[in-house]
């Protein structure tokens, strides 16, 4: 290599996430075109098109599969994030210590669901990234648009629960799907470059 | 799957076609397209429209040598099959056919 390795996590999310077949050819096309002088960047933007690519032909080839994930992920996430959030609200006085002890665990069951899914979905895990994204974008904006219930909602509980739906879920998810896929034996770990 | 021939899918199966066959894989593929129409392209789409021309049989593809240019990783080279160069050829047939007698795109090249 003659300058930086390209971006490990992109490399990881593209090796862990991608397209099933080609992952493996195309990481080394991007390798190739980032040791011949293309930015960072460049890199980024190329991994995050495929993975969202990758998805869209997961919709399209397999839709009980992906909304079985979704299902199964969301479903995961916000079981447990409600458990686990309302056993320890017995025990949590203040919003600051509320902080510190809410969003650990709304990370991790985050993680945990992405990590179900992963095993459980294994080429579904982008889409269900994305849906998790989106599914927490509409709870958020129906807070916003829902007047009465955020005049009632005190500010440091609205932005805790705008730091869980939009920062620490997705993260919990995605840190879960690469957790999941390290060490899983499968077609995603293993390329399967089928030449004919 | 449709057996419909995409825009996308022909320029991919023209690029493959002009590369000699130890040069088709994704990097020369992408430029070669880019190059020739001007627009750019997703390294990602390119093996999108791959996947799909192999899973119709009218491309082919072998794992070639892994590089440490490559960071280790294998080049998949392609080929266009003999049913994928006659869809070429049905598809050229078709556009000629189309174009023919279309008085605003005969003589000029606006």
């Amino acid at each position: 290599m003659n300058r930086n390795n390209p971006p490990s996590l992109a490399t990881r999310l593209l090796e862990s996430l991608g397209p099933q077949r080609t992952s493996e050819a195309l990481l080394g096309d991007l390798i190739e075109q980032y040791e011949g002088g293309r930015s960072r960047t460049w890199y980024w933007r190329q991994v995050i098109l495929a993975l969202v690519i990758s998805a869209g032909r997961e919709v399209r080839t397999s839709k009980l599969q992906a909304v079985s994930a979704i299902l199964v992920g969301y479903l995961t996430g916000a079981s447990l994030c409600y458990f686990t959030t309302s056993l320890a609200a017995r025990f949590v006085g203040s919003y600051t210590a509320a902080y510190f002890v809410f969003l650990p665990l709304a990370f991790f069951s985050a993680a945990a669901s992405g990590w179900i899914v992963r095993r459980s979905h294994p080429r579904t895990m982008v889409l269900v990234f994305s849906a998790f994204c989106g599914v927490a974008s509409v709870v958020a904006l129906a807070v916003y648009v829902w007047l009465p219930l955020s005049d009632r909602i005190p500010a440091p509980m609205l932005s805790l629960i705008l730091a869980v739906d939009f920062i620490i879920a997705p993260l919990g998810v995605l840190a879960g799907g690469l957790w999941g896929s390290s060490g899983a034996n499968d077609a995603w770990s293993s390329p399967r470059l089928g030449a004919r | 799957m449709a057996d419909y021939l995409k825009d996308f899918e022909l320029l991919v199966l023209l690029a493959v076609l002009r590369l000699d066959e130890d040069d088709a894989y994704g990097v020369p593929i992408a430029t070669e397209i880019e190059q020739t129409t001007g627009r750019s392209v997703a390294q990602a789409s390119v093996y999108a429209a791959l996947e799909r021309l192999e899973d119709r049989g009218w491309v082919s593809s072998r794992v070639g040598e892994s590089t440490a240019q490559r960071g280790g990783r294998a080049k998949r080279h392609f080929r266009v099959t003999t049913q994928g160069l006659r869809r070429v050829r049905e598809a050229k047939g078709a556009l000629v056919k189309m174009w023919n007698g279309i008085r605003e795109l005969q003589g000029g090249t606006t």
